[in-house]
């Protein structure tokens, strides 16, 4: 696995990788991947491609509203909310037209 | 605008609509609009961790009868996928949507080509799929704040998005496109479409296919211009596109190619797209199965079942009250765009008075008209169904002449009397045959010039004739004025 695929993963998953972490995190990588690729070892000819591993389907609810929970209670899990907003660092640029 | 000459323009449209349901996609929260922030949120919505979301019935359904009335595939067998990105506005890190087995398939929609009016073109549809919406982010620019506002009432709300094939040629058919989706879904009762409040949003994709240096047709780069939420934006910012892709062609000649897919903004102040900057890893979303969701199954019985229930859509409309009513192509479109309580009105009109033209007429010219310059909607219109049939009837029946229909009608608005009171007050009665008899025989010897004219065949010069009678009655039935006229000339 080379650098590039961690650095871009790390991007992703928004993680800020010192040069250290990223060659032992390349090992554990390498490691995992191996581990699931034993599964290509696999015959699958045959074999439909399975959407859900459960056997249920069609689980649905009717359409009526039910109470929603307090947004005190909801706010507690976030570090900063103001006149019932979350506030997050300021995220301008881009953001101003991806949102109204 | 165009110069079809030059080149080609081809336009996708990627529409987002608002379910209307009561609650959201996977979760109980109400999803009404303008509620105090943060009010409507629960631990599925916010991306709590164990929180189990359960899909909403209605929003399926209302899923399958848009995706029917489009003429898509509908899925046998669909499910749910989570699309990957981090955005303060998605609490769980991805959003919940459908992936490689959408609920809808391919299918089309008929639009009227403005530049032949009534002539059918359809515009193919790749698919429709359900996903829950984002939360909205409030920015404070001008204010220098330094944090971002969150509101997630919005999150979780039950959206369909609508992808077209590259079939538009012009922003008047990308906004032919647009008003006949609002039409069919409100016919259907699927979405208000209310585009302020953001239940209807527009995503362009745009690009050209021109001639190169060896005269072959090739294609321009595609841009994609996103959150076009109004009508107007889509079709300015497809002008715009269109013109500054042309420009650009003829400088760098790139084509689809040589440079990636980018995005665009359209500022609506300044009239122009703008690049938005691209998050690196924009294109992976990393889409894979959302394990808490089950997927979907239905049998063709139950899709056959939904195809049963769809109400009349309003292509069949049309093409409905041209027959039923022998009323032009033309009023029955006017109509039916107006929607569905239009064509109500109509119809009822219609069948009290038997009169499926005039009926047409009346409302086209003068109801519509009214309703359209005060906003009043036409369940509250002051001429209800059977006062209006009360007017037409006496027009056809040659009680009133038209020009005082007219006057009838603009008392109606605001006088609430019965019909035979509102003619009363404007002082119209019908003149005794007599009395018009003695007014035409008046003017005839006073203008022995038009009755030689007629004689000798020049019919129309009674005509000025008709114009005299009203001045000195103006109650006169121009209708019989004429009858008389011609008798009393042929009978000397
Ligand atoms: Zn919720």
């Amino acid at each position: 696995m080379d650098i590039k695929t961690i650095e871009d993963v790390a991007l992703l998953a928004r993680l800020n990788l010192t040069p250290d972490e990223i060659s032992g995190l390349r090992g554990d990588l390498e490691n995992i991947l191996a581990y699931a690729d034993q599964l290509s070892a696999l015959n699958t000819e045959g074999v439909q491609p399975l959407a859900h591993p459960g056997d249920i389907v069609n689980a649905l609810r009717e359409d009526e509203v039910v109470g929603s929970l307090d947004r005190a209670v909801l706010q507690r899990n976030s570090p900063k909310s103001d006149d019932g907003f979350y506030l997050v660092p300021a995220v301008l640029g881009e953001a101003k037209l991806t949102q109204e | 605008m165009v110069k079809s000459k030059d080149y080609d323009l081809i336009v996708g449209l990627e529409v987002h609509v608002q379910l209307q349901t009561q609650s959201k996609l996977f979760c109980g929260c109400c999803t009404s609009f303008g509620a105090q922030p943060n009010t409507q949120t629960c631990p599925v919505c916010t991306g709590m961790p164990g929180a189990l979301p359960v899909l909403n019935r209605r929003a399926l359904q209302l899923a399958i009868r848009t995706g029917l009335a489009l003429n898509c595939d509908i899925a046998t067998f669909t499910k749910w996928d989570r699309k990957n990105y981090f955005y303060p506005d998605l609490p769980k890190g991805y959003q919940v949507s459908q992936f490689d087995l959408p609920v809808c398939g391919a299918g089309y929609l008929a639009i009227s080509d403005p530049s032949s009016r009534l002539e059918s073109k359809p515009i193919r549809l790749i698919r429709a799929h359900l996903e829950e919406d984002a939360g909205k982010s409030l920015h404070d620019e001008a204010g220098g704040l330094s944090d971002t506002r969150i509101d997630l009432n919005r999150a979780g709300t039950p959206l369909l998005e609508i992808v077209s094939e590259p079939d538009i040629r012009s922003p008047l058919e990308a906004k032919a496109f647009l008003s006949e989706l609002k039409l069919l879904l409100g016919y259907l009762g699927v979405s208000d479409c209310n585009m302020q409040e953001g239940s209807l949003r527009v995503d362009a994709n745009v690009n050209l296919h021109v001639l190169n240096d060896d005269q072959l047709s090739v294609a321009t780069p595609i841009v994609e211009v996103k959150n076009l939420n109004s009508f107007r934006a889509v079709e300015r910012a497809v002008t715009y596109e269109a013109e500054r892709q042309w420009k650009l062609w003829q400088q760098d000649k790139l084509t689809i190619d040589q440079r990636p897919k980018q995005t665009r903004g359209w500022n609506d102040a300044e009239q122009v797209t703008v690049p938005q900057r691209e998050k690196e890893e924009s294109a992976d979303y990393r889409y894979f199965p959302d394990p808490d969701l089950v997927p979907i199954v239905l049998t063709a019985d139950e899709i056959s079942e939904y195809r049963a229930d769809l109400c009349e859509l309003p292509s069949e409309i049309r093409l409905r009250l041209q027959k039923d009513y022998e009323v032009s192509a033309y009023d029955s479109d006017v109509m039916v765009n107006q929607g569905r309580e239009c064509v109500q009105y109509f119809e009822a009109v219609a069948k009290k008075t038997n009169q499926g033209k005039l009926a047409a007429n009346w409302i086209q010219q003068h109801v519509l008209q009214v309703i359209n310059d005060s906003d009043c909607e036409i369940e509250e219109f002051p001429v209800n169904v059977d006062r209006l049939s009360s007017l037409i009837e006496k027009v056809h029946a040659g009680e009133l002449d038209n020009s005082r229909a007219k006057d009838v009608f603009q008392a109606m608005l605001t006088d609430p009397s019965p019909l035979e009171q509102v003619i009363k007050a404007l002082g119209i009665e019908n003149v005794a045959d007599d009395e018009l008899e003695t007014i035409c025989r008046e003017l005839l010897e006073q203008n022995p010039q038009i009755v030689t004219d007629y004689q000798g065949g020049k019919k129309q010069a009674i005509g000025s004739l008709i114009g005299q009678a009203k001045k000195k009655n103006p109650n006169a039935n121009p209708g019989r004025v004429r009858e008389l006229l011609i008798q009393i000339i042929e009978n000397t």
